[in-house]
């Protein structure tokens, strides 16, 4: 962690201390505490945010607002039960009619198409290109997974499995923080995460490919000293990197 | 009894709320007064704050989530009273280096008033100003400030660090402003015309 990125993390600290323990602001103060520079940047930003709090503990709400607010909420007739709902009557009964209409086969469920096999795809080249070169450190996009919260920790938990238990919804990594880069038109997130050495990961969706494959298992690839996996996991194509040999990678997957 | 336990946050005696209200009530009037600017409207946020929680509570099982689910409701009543801010993207997508605060010479943080901090703090854009708001009332964790305003947590260190820099300099210009007013009236009293 250098400087800015701890700057970054101790932005979000509260001036009371109140998040001094989380697992991301930990290493951020121990940082500060071997860095004189830092550590005094940090002394003026806690007095700085100690008088901007104090300036908003100022703010006093009307001496009537408690009392309108319970007033008010005993006021309020109680709602009618949710089942008794013109909405929930209605959904009631398109459920039933459609009931009946599946007992007479006029409702089929349509089976999913069979996946076609896996081929070399033009954006899965250009994802592995940028792969190649992010870490080699020509450009550093990702996001770091210390950033990301408890799926950040996961990730840089060793002997965790990648292949095993990895989050498959896609909204969900972006919501957690992680950032979308669009590579020939696919949406890509990159996360970098550290274990005992440094790896990026790379997520896109399968049906974001103009030529998506079936699911198999990691295979390995190696080229100008960087080291590739690359695997299938539900709706996701994912692959990761690292500097070196493939043997790292096979003990994360 | 068990079924009074389950029974909908509507047909409590008004009394079940009171501990509720009392506990968050402050700190939401003040994030409100920061986002509306206004006494009036901050007390009507608060008020259908309450309000939706006392019909729609009831769906929340985790009772450590009160807190910022009340958060939540409310930034989301502002927004539906408004537009959302159309800068906000592109704001977002500044650089790290240019969401670094100033290193502009500014007054000592023990010499801002009350009512200088918050007149700085209205005059901050809205994108900062709602994050800026929670942080300042030291409720919130900023995993939770996420979770209040529907944002990632990386994008919650971005602002804050973009929002303090722009209050500061709002900070050290209306502190200035301030000096300059008091100063140059007697001069030209006692001197006349030069």
């Amino acid at each position: 962690m250098n400087n800015a990125e701890a700057k970054f993390i101790l932005h979000a600290r509260r001036p009371n201390g109140a998040d001094d323990q989380h697992p991301t602001m930990r290493p951020a103060l121990d940082h500060a505490q071997r860095d004189p520079e830092l550590a005094a940047w940090l002394a003026a930003q806690t007095r700085f945010d100690t008088a901007v709090a104090a300036g908003l503990q100022t703010i006093t709400p009307p001496a009537d607002l408690r009392a309108m607010i319970l007033t008010g909420l005993a006021a309020q007739p109680a709602p009618r039960a949710w089942w008794r709902s013109p909405a929930m009557l209605g959904l009631a009964a398109a459920l039933a009619v459609a009931c009946l209409l599946g007992a007479f086969g006029v409702v089929r469920w349509q089976t999913a198409p069979t996946t076609p096999t896996w081929v070399a795809s033009p954006q899965l080249n250009a994802l592995r290109d940028l792969a190649r070169h992010e870490t080699q450190g020509m450009h550093a996009a990702g996001v770091k997974a210390m950033m990301l919260g408890e799926f950040g920790r996961w990730l840089e938990t060793p002997g965790q499995r990648l292949t095993v238990g990895l989050p498959l919804d896609f909204a969900a990594l972006h919501k957690i923080g992680c950032r979308t880069l669009n590579v020939a038109g696919l949406d890509v997130i990159e996360i970098c995460f550290q274990r005992d050495q440094q790896y990026h990961l790379y997520i896109a969706r399968r049906s974001d490919f103009s030529t998506p494959g079936k699911s198999r298992p990691p295979t390995f690839a190696q080229q100008d000293g960087i080291s590739t996996a690359e695997w299938m996991h539900g709706d996701l194509i994912c692959l990761v990197t690292t500097a070196g040999d493939s043997a790292a990678l096979k003990q994360i997957l | 009894m068990i079924a009074a336990d389950h029974a909908h946050p509507m047909s409590k005696p008004a009394d079940q709320f009171t501990p509720l209200v009392d506990a968050h009530y402050t700190s939401l009037y003040r994030f409100a007064y920061s986002l509306a600017r206004r006494p009036a409207d901050a007390s009507d946020l608060v008020q259908q704050t309450f309000y939706i929680w006392a019909t729609k509570g009831h769906s929340l099982r985790d009772n450590r989530k009160v807190k910022t689910w009340l958060f939540t409701t409310l930034y989301r009543e502002f927004l539906r009273g408004r537009r959302r801010d159309q800068r906000s993207s592109y704001l977002e997508d500044m650089p790290p280096s240019a969401q670094e605060p100033t290193t502009e010479p500014t007054p000592e943080p023990e010499r801002y008033d009350a009512q200088l901090v918050l007149a700085a703090l209205s005059e901050i854009k809205e994108v900062f100003r709602a994050p800026l708001s929670l942080f300042y009332l030291k409720d919130l964790s900023y995993e939770e400030i996420a979770e209040a305003l529907d944002i990632p947590v990386g994008t919650v260190m971005s602002r804050l660090s973009r929002g303090k820099a722009e209050l500061r300099q709002l900070l050290a210009h209306q502190f200035t402003s301030a000096d300059r007013t008091v100063i140059p009236f007697p001069a030209f009293k006692k001197g006349g015309r030069p």
